[in-house]
Parts: structure tokens; C-alpha cells; sequence
């Protein structure tokens, strides 16, 4: 059911790709628009719905909570001064543009940090993390659940951790994935679907 | 990356893994991860203190700005606006559905053949067994019970998924329309049904769900927010969308009232901008989803306001307020007064609610104020709607690229019938449903359904299964139990109406266990035998406890897809009953549903008086209260059978050939008993009576926030065939299912007349 769908989803058609666009417009339009003029509370009404999906993808990647704070900031700061070129592209969302920033100042941290990629430190309180609307059995059971997932994305090819954790901690569509990793669509989701193969091989023998 | 091609059949796995528990998986996980708050409010500060330095962005206004330069066109997008001179104002039910469609949010597939259970291959049913077994022929579903059962410390699985569950069952189309957002329950719904289940879970733009932060354990609170117009600079409605707009249900004039000067017209939502929920499961062929969002303006409106904000916590640094602690320090901006914000008020913990309040200028339309009411429990972020979605490609479905705006163009022409509208929206889902043809309108419900391949019916042997005793450790096999009556309970420690139900189990078991074994099992890696050990220890229950881990071989055996569901097996191993949801006492007072079921299953068990207490006035009749105690009900006792169904009221009522099945008004008794909001108790009841005396139409007014939608049913006694679905509201909100279909409305209206002239009401 889910791959007839799914498929279907993905046969669009420039058209749609480019109602796509308009609907992502109607849904930041005012604000993206605003903030590339310069007006920052615009901007920052898009900080505050952006900011838990930027955060969830780098803390994903970084499982170490102040450097992920870090590379927030970062993301936000580079997002803000280089709004004024922000335009909505067909088929492109306003969340997919941050996304570009935020893959890139993750693998400049990378780049120039002194912890590489290999160092997931997940050694770091993932209950803090946790909605404090959970009672503390599920805050725990979630927390344990994050250090193992996390674990098992940071044990995936540089590539499939890379789309998974865009994927699934910041929610973006495929296409969206394949342009701010610079990758065919295809590729992309071939690397998904080895990722998601191995999770799932690992989920079957207890591992995650 | 490779360079090996992705073809659809990898295409296909993929999208099955990612719908699937790995999917699930790597979603909760993501959805359990929060930026901190004091980041949050760190990084806000800093931007805003960039803002201040100057360090503005190079400034484009080329082609965004151009593109969305006039204020209105960005609002619309093609046909979704509505055209007034087409729907008229004269049926204002069709230009209510025009407007509804331009801004629904319409899903469409199909199931068929995926489950091995093609519609027409039917299976024979009994009248116990409660899954109705018909070609539903559409049925008007408004979903707010999971939500209005939550009560502060606990909610009460799943009403309506289960019933979303059996409704759906067999069901050619299912057409939804859901207003309530009720994410607590979606969890273990899907997750248990598994493959033979798909949630949807649609959030429209509008709907902003908080919590309270400060206490989010299922505390709610109201939050009234008035926003200052120039959150909404420029956004100037259109005069005739208005004046369709007040002729809309759903949405009133609420007077006039001068801001900053001017007259205004104030416009009043009767609570019907809310989330949209929607499940199919079971061979359900085509669906049609249709939200309520009447007003796309109104939607942008809040999408340049919010920004979507999609939860709590966005909607916290929003507001710059935490909910529950108003502040001046972060207002919205500078010069631009602080919100106003009410403390909570427990009186109003009832549901999750947003509500517009809207000024719109007099002269020129422009809106000059919009107040948001949301009442709503803590809990349900939108956080735990992500974990908890088995999304299909959500992301997708609710971007125009998937849904094409025109998906859903009913060329509906005044004086059609309104089910030809229905027929069109259903015709039209079809291309993006299954490619297999369906009669593309809503059937008559006449033949009896299918029920899932494979799941146990009453009358089929139980599925036998070993699995280790949690306690000593040592396998249980099921058939060695023969000999006695066996209760078999599905359940899960984080599932409160399964352990609230283990007191009964416990008192009942105390007695009967000579005669009764009672068996309870767990499943899933989230509880493993030792914790659940400990937990019986630790309430000192003394029956059987089982864990079958993580494989969930006995679950999808017996189909358990929703917890509790209590299984009934006889001394031969014969099913005799389920029972999907959990046991409660004192429904009738010193009594319990395990009794009943006990009662019924087993002749030679007989724990429990007649069901009704003697009339004293009228021999050979006997007063049957409602679980609530809302209201009684006069009859001879032969009429009266125990409905077996959670959620619903406790009697099935005899007439001639068919049980009926009324949903009844249980939400306030259990909210009674949990001895929360009775405030709202002695608010709605006197309705309720009105309602039941069938005097007098309730004041929707006056029950707004109480509005409730109950459900009937009617099952052929002989076959357990479905033979008819009705839905009735109290309040405002049944003018949602009366625009839609005013004959179902007329229908409705004489049917239930003519009911409740059929009983005699004592209250």
C-alpha cells in the first residue's frame, strides 16, 4: 500500500513540481519573503519552526549535545546572512534551502573540528533531550531507544547516514535530499534503502 | 553512492521499510529528540541581536517578492477558491462543500488484494461477533472520542480507532470526516494492527496544539491569544468569500465591536478548525479524506502568523510566552503588544480545541484581529504525532505535488444531490487510488463483510501457542488449559485502560478461578518479561502473565490490534467472545464488563444481577441506566443485551431483527469517574437530557465546548451484518454532518424521533 502510494507520489510532473512551489510559498511565503528583505522577527518566526528538525539532524550526526547547540547556531547565524538570496525554487521548500546550509556546516564542523566523524559521543544525557511531556518510563525507554538508533545511523556508509538522518530527523523528501547532498535522486535513495536494509537486519537480530 | 539503478522493485522495499517498524523506528526516534530549551531562547536572542547590528541580509525582492506580490493570489491556488456564483448562496450545503474543498486535504488509495481479503469475499459472521459485517456504504465519522477520553492522569485507549477499526471493515469507502486530533491514541493502534493498518495523521495549517510546559503530564490548559493585526499585515479577505464565509456552519457572527477606531464584524468559529485524523485498515478500498478547513484564508492567515508552528514547543517560542507563565519579556516584537494570556482553567480540560475569534473591518474587510482559543491537553505534541505516524510519506501527501490542488474539482451543480458530491470526490480519489477500478460512489451497505484473512472469529478454535510464564519462567501452552473458561488478554504496560483493567481481572479472578483461567500476554521489545514480572509482582496479581518478546507471533495470530482485546475461549478451545478495549467497573454500579462477558460466554457462570433494576411502577419492566448515568431507559429486560463493545453503551436494544448499538454518551461517565471536569458534566447533562427527551434541540451555544458526536449502529441479530450507521452530534457540531447531508440530517432526525418515541425515557 505504502509503495503504491509512494510511487505514485514520486511520478510527478513538472506541473505538480511546480504547485509544489506555490504551496510551499503559500506555507513560508510571507516570511521567507520578509526575511530575505530584511526583517528579522520574519526570520525568526522561521528559526522557531525550523529549529527543532535543524537540531534533530545534528544531533544526530554529532550525538554530543553542545557541539550540536554549536552547529545550531551556526546553521542560523549562516541562515540569516544569506537569506537576501533566498528564492523559492520549483518543487524546492524553504526548509530544504536550510537544509543546504545546515549539511554543509555540518561537514565544515567536520572539516575543521577536532572530533571527527568517527567520535559519536553518545555518552551525553539523551533524556535531557527527551519532550518533558513524557512521564520518566517513557523517558527512559526513548532515551535508550535514541543511544541505540543513534548508534546503529552512526555505524551506516558516510552516504546512507547522511540521507537517513536527513530523511528521518529532518524530514525531507527525497528530492530535497538529492539536492543538498548534490546526488541523483536515485542514488540517494539507493543509499536510503541499503541504510534502512541494515537497520533492518540489525533490528531483526536484537542489535537495535 | 552506487551506480546500480534503483528500480521500482527496490522502490518498492524501500518505501515498505520505511512505512515499516524500521521506519517507525528511526521516526520515534527522531520525534524524541528536542533542542533544549534554553537554546532555543539563546539563539532567538542572538539573531534578533544580529537583526539589531544591521547584519541584514542582502535584500531580494526579485522574483519571491514579485511572484507573491499581491496579498490575495498567494492565498489561492487555482480552483481552490470558491466560486460563490456556481455553489450559490441559496444551497448553502454545496457551497459549504465547495468551501470545504478548497481546502481539504483529500487522500486516496487503495488496499484492495493487499491483504488477501478482496471486498465480496465474505466471511459468515455472528451476531456476538461485534465487528459488523457489512459493505459499509459510507459512513460520516467524526473522530473526537480518543481525544475527549483523555482525562489528567490517563487515557482511555483508542475509542475511536477501535471503532475506526470495525467501521472500516469491509468497507468499500470510507469517507471521514474527523475533526478531532487525537495523536494520544495513534501509537499502539497502528503499530499493533501493523500491515493491515495505515494512519494518517493530517495536521492542517491552522492547528496549533499546545501544552503546557510547566506541567505537560496530561494537564490542559486554555491559552487565549489575541494577535495584533499587523501579525497579518495586508491580508485582506475577499467581501463575498466573507459573506459566504458567515453563511457557512460552523462559523457565526458574533457581533460588532469597534478596534482602534473602527467597526468591526466579528466572525466566531464553532470550533471546527481542527486537525484531521483519519485510518483505514482492513481492505478499505478508496478513501476519501476530506478536512475542515472551511476558510483558506483563514489558513494563511495563520501560516504567516505561525510560521508553522507544528508544535507545542514551536508554538511556545512563538508566542515568546510559555504557556502557562505570560510574560512581557519576548513578546512578539517590538511595538507590537504582548499577548493576552489566561491562566489555565482546569474546568476546561476537556479537549483539544482551537477556535477563531476574527474582527474583520467593517469597510474594507481587512482583518484587524483574530483570537485563537485553544483548549487542549498536554501531551499531544505534535512531537509525539510524528512518533507515533506510520506515515505514508506524509511529507508527501500533504504537499500539493502528491495532492494535486485540483485533485478534488466536483463539478457539483446547485440542486445536485449531495451524494452526488460525495460520489465526485470519491470518483475523483480514484485515479490516485488503486489502479483496480471501484465503483466509484458510495454503495449501499447490504452484503456481509469481510473480516481480515485470518483473524479468529467468535466460533473459530483459538490459535494454540506456547510461550514461557513470566513469573516461573516455564512454557504455557494455550490447549492445555482446556477444561476451563479462558480469558486471554492482549495487553502492554504503558497501555492504561489495559492495566486499569487488571484490578477487575484480579477481583473477578479471585472468585472464578476454579472455573475461569485468565491469561494475560505481552508483546514487543519494549517489555520484556522482567519488567512485566516486576509489574505483577508489584500489583500482586495472581494470574497467568506472558511475554512472546518481540516477534509479536500470538499478537498478529489473533490479531490484536488494538489493546486491551480480551478473548474469550471455551472449555473446547472455541472462541466465544472478544472484546476490544478495556474492562470497566462500575458502568453499572457494583458491576463490571468482565462480568457481563463472563455471563454471557459461559451459562454456568453467574455473577451479576439482571442487568436492569425492576420498574416500580410498571411490572415485568425494568429501568436500564446508561454508563454514565446521563440517562435510563425504560424497557422489558428480553430487550436488553450487553453490547460487548467498548466505548459503546452497554445495551444492545432489541428491535425486531436488529441490535442497535448507541455510542451513547460514555465519555462523561468516564469522566465522571475519573473525577475530572465535572464542571463539564453539569454542563452538558442538562443537554443531553434535552436531547434525549427529544423535547427540544440543544442550545449549541451553551454546549460548545461540550459538543460531542455520538454514533449508532444497527446489526442484523441473525447475521451481525451492518445494517445502518448514524451519526448525531449535540451542539454546534452537528451542523457539520447536517450541511454535509441535510437528508442524512432529515433522516437522522425522524429515525432517532422516532427511536426515542420507541423508549420511554425516565429522566
Amino acid at each position: 500500500l505504502a509503495n503504491t502510494l509512494h510511487l505514485r507520489v514520486e511520478a510527478k510532473t513538472a506541473d505538480e513540481d511546480e504547485r509544489a512551489a506555490l504551496t510551499e510559498a503559500e506555507a513560508v511565503s510571507t516570511d521567507a519573503v520578509r526575511a530575505s528583505k530584511g526583517d528579522v522577527e520574519a526570520f525568526i518566526r522561521l528559526y522557531r519552526g525550523h529549529l527543532v528538525h535543524v537540531y534533530r539532524y545534528l544531533y544526530a550526526r554529532l550525538g554530543h549535545k553542545p557541539e550540536a547547540e554549536d552547529v545550531t547556531q551556526q546553521v542560523f547565524e549562516r541562515a540569516w546572512l544569506s537569506v537576501g538570496a533566498y528564492r523559492p525554487v520549483a518543487g524546492g521548500s524553504f526548509r530544504g534551502w536550510l537544509f543546504t546550509i545546515a549539511h554543509r556546516a555540518l561537514a565544515d564542523h567536520f572539516r575543521v573540528g577536532a572530533r571527527g566523524n568517527a567520535n559519536l559521543a553518545l555518552d551525553t544525557l539523551a533524556e535531557e533531550l527527551m519532550d518533558p511531556a513524557l512521564g520518566p518510563e517513557e523517558t527512559a525507554i526513548l532515551a535508550d531507544q535514541v543511544r541505540v538508533v543513534l548508534r546503529a545511523i552512526h555505524d551506516l556508509p558516510e552516504d546512507g547516514r547522511e540521507v537517513i538522518t536527513l530523511r528521518f530527523m529532518a524530514e525531507l523528501s527525497y528530492a530535497e535530499i538529492a539536492r543538498i547532498v548534490g546526488k541523483k535522486e536515485a542514488a540517494v535513495k539507493m543509499a536510503a534503502y541499503r541504510a534502512l536494509d541494515t537497520i533492518r537486519r540489525k533490528r531483526r537480530s536484537g542489535d537495535v | 553512492m552506487s551506480e546500480m539503478s534503483f528500480d521500482a522493485k527496490s522502490e518498492r522495499e524501500m518505501a515498505a521499510l520505511e512505512a515499516g517498524p524500521v521506519g517507525d523506528l528511526l521516526r520515534s526516534t527522531g520525534g524524541a529528540i528536542y533542542p533544549p530549551a534554553e537554546l532555543a531562547a539563546r539563539l532567538e536572542g542572538r539573531l534578533r541581536a544580529m537583526g539589531a547590528e544591521g547584519a541584514a541580509p542582502v535584500t531580494g525582492a526579485g522574483k519571491a517578492g514579485a511572484r507573491t506580490g499581491d496579498g490575495r493570489s498567494r492565498l489561492y491556488t487555482g480552483n481552490a477558491q470558491p466560486d460563490s456564483s456556481r455553489l450559490g448562496l441559496r444551497v448553502p450545503r454545496l457551497a459549504w462543500v465547495g468551501l470545504g474543498l478548497a481546502a481539504m486535504v483529500v487522500l486516496a488509495f487503495g488496499l484492495a488484494g493487499l491483504f488477501g481479503a478482496k471486498v465480496g469475499e465474505r466471511a459468515a459472521g455472528t451476531a456476538s461477533d461485534f465487528v459488523p459485517q457489512g459493505k459499509v456504504r459510507h459512513i460520516v465519522f467524526e473522530d473526537r472520542y480518543a481525544q475527549s477520553t483523555i482525562t489528567n492522569t490517563q487515557f482511555t485507549d483508542s475509542y475511536s480507532s477501535t471503532q475506526g477499526v470495525w467501521l472500516a471493515n469491509g468497507a468499500e469507502h470510507l469517507i471521514m470526516f474527523a475533526l478531532g486530533p487525537s495523536p494520544g491514541c495513534c501509537e499502539r493502534h497502528w503499530r499493533l494492527v501493523d500491515d493491515d493498518a495505515v494512519w494518517f495523521y493530517v495536521r492542517p495549517r491552522s492547528t496549533l496544539t499546545t501544552t503546557n510546559p510547566t506541567n505537560r503530564s496530561f494537564m490542559s490548559n486554555v491559552l487565549k491569544t489575541a494577535y495584533d493585526p499587523r501579525h497579518f499585515d495586508g491580508i485582506v479577505p475577499d467581501k463575498a468569500l466573507l459573506d459566504n464565509f458567515l453563511k457557512m456552519p460552523g462559523y457565526s457572527l458574533a457581533g460588532a465591536e469597534r478596534i482602534d477606531g473602527r467597526d468591526t464584524i466579528v466572525v466566531q468559529s464553532a470550533g471546527l478548525a481542527r486537525s484531521i485524523e483519519m485510518r483505514a485498515v482492513n481492505g478499505v478500498r478508496g478513501i476519501a479524506v476530506v478536512g475542515f478547513e472551511l476558510w483558506p484564508e483563514l489558513g494563511a492567515i495563520f501560516t504567516s502568523m505561525s510560521g508553522l508552528a507544528t508544535n507545542d514547543q514551536a508554538f511556545d517560542s512563538l508566542t515568546g510566552h510559555p504557556l502557562s507563565t505570560p510574560t512581557a519579556a519576548s513578546g512578539p516584537g517590538p511595538g507590537v503588544p504582548s499577548l493576552e494570556i489566561t491562566p489555565p482553567r482546569r474546568s476546561d480540560t476537556y479537549r483539544n480545541e482551537v477556535d477563531y475569534r476574527i474582527w474583520f473591518d467593517k469597510e474594507t474587510y481587512r482583518v484587524l484581529q483574530v483570537q485563537v482559543t485553544t483548549t487542549s491537553y498536554g501531551g499531544l505534541s505534535d512531537g509525539m504525532v510524528t512518533r507515533n505516524m506510520r506515515s505514508i510519506m506524509l511529507d508527501e501527501l500533504l504537499d500539493a505535488s502528491a495532492v494535486p490542488a485540483d485533485m478534488f474539482k466536483p463539478d457539483v451543480q446547485e440542486g445536485e444531490e449531495v451524494q452526488e458530491a460525495y460520489s465526485a470526490l470519491v470518483r475523483q480519489a480514484m485515479p490516485y487510488a488503486d489502479a483496480t477500478p471501484v465503483t466509484p460512489v458510495i454503495v449501499e451497505l447490504a452484503v456481509p463483510g469481510s473480516v481480515a484473512a485470518g483473524e479468529p472469529k467468535v466460533g473459530d478454535l483459538a490459535p494454540d501457542f506456547e510461550v514461557a510464564d513470566v513469573m516461573t519462567g516455564k512454557p504455557v501452552r494455550l490447549s492445555s488449559l482446556r477444561g476451563k473458561l479462558v480469558v486471554l488478554n492482549f495487553w502492554g504496560m504503558g497501555c492504561t485502560p489495559c492495566t486499569s483493567s487488571m484490578p477487575i481481572m484480579q477481583e473477578v479472578h479471585d472468585t472464578l478461578k476454579d472455573k475461569v483461567a485468565f491469561v494475560s500476554i505481552t508483546s514487543g521489545p519494549r517489555y520484556d518479561a522482567a519488567k512485566v514480572k516486576q509489574f505483577v509482582t508489584g500489583n500482586g496479581y495472581t494470574w497467568t502473565f506472558l511475554d512472546e518478546g518481540g516477534e509479536q507471533v500470538v499478537f498478529n495470530a489473533y490479531r490484536a490490534g488494538s489493546i486491551p482485546t480480551f478473548c474469550f475461549i471455551d472449555a473446547t478451545g472455541v472462541i466465544k467472545a472478544i472484546h476490544r478495549g478495556a474492562m470497566v467497573a462500575g458502568a453499572i454500579p457494583g458491576e463490571n464488563t468482565l462480568k457481563y462477558y463472563l455471563n454471557q460466554v459461559d451459562p454456568n457462570i453467574t455473577l451479576m444481577n439482571p442487568l436492569g433494576v425492576p420498574a416500580p411502577n410498571n411490572p415485568g419492566w425494568y429501568v436500564f441506566t446508561s454508563p454514565s448515568g446521563s440517562y435510563s431507559v425504560l424497557m422489558p429486560q428480553e430487550l436488553v443485551e450487553p453490547s460487548g463493545r467498548d466505548g459503546w453503551d452497554f445495551y444492545g436494544v432489541r428491535e425486531g431483527e436488529a441490535l442497535t448499538y448507541i455510542s451513547g454518551f460514555k465519555e462523561y461517565g468516564q469522566i465522571l469517574a475519573s473525577g475530572d471536569a465535572n464542571d463539564h458534566l453539569e454542563m452538558i447533562l442538562p443537554e443531553v437530557e434535552t436531547f434525549m427527551n427529544g423535547t427540544a434541540r440543544p442550545n449549541p451555544a451553551k454546549i460548545a465546548l461540550g459538543a460531542h458526536p455520538g454514533f449508532e449502529l444497527m446489526l442484523d441479530r441473525a447475521d451481525g451484518r451492518f445494517m445502518r450507521a448514524r451519526v448525531y452530534s449535540i451542539g454546534s457540531r452537528a451542523y457539520i454532518v447536517y450541511a454535509i447531508a441535510q437528508e442524512e440530517q432529515a433522516l437522522f432526525t425522524a429515525e432517532m424521533d422516532s427511536y426515542l418515541d420507541s423508549l420511554t425515557l425516565l429522566r
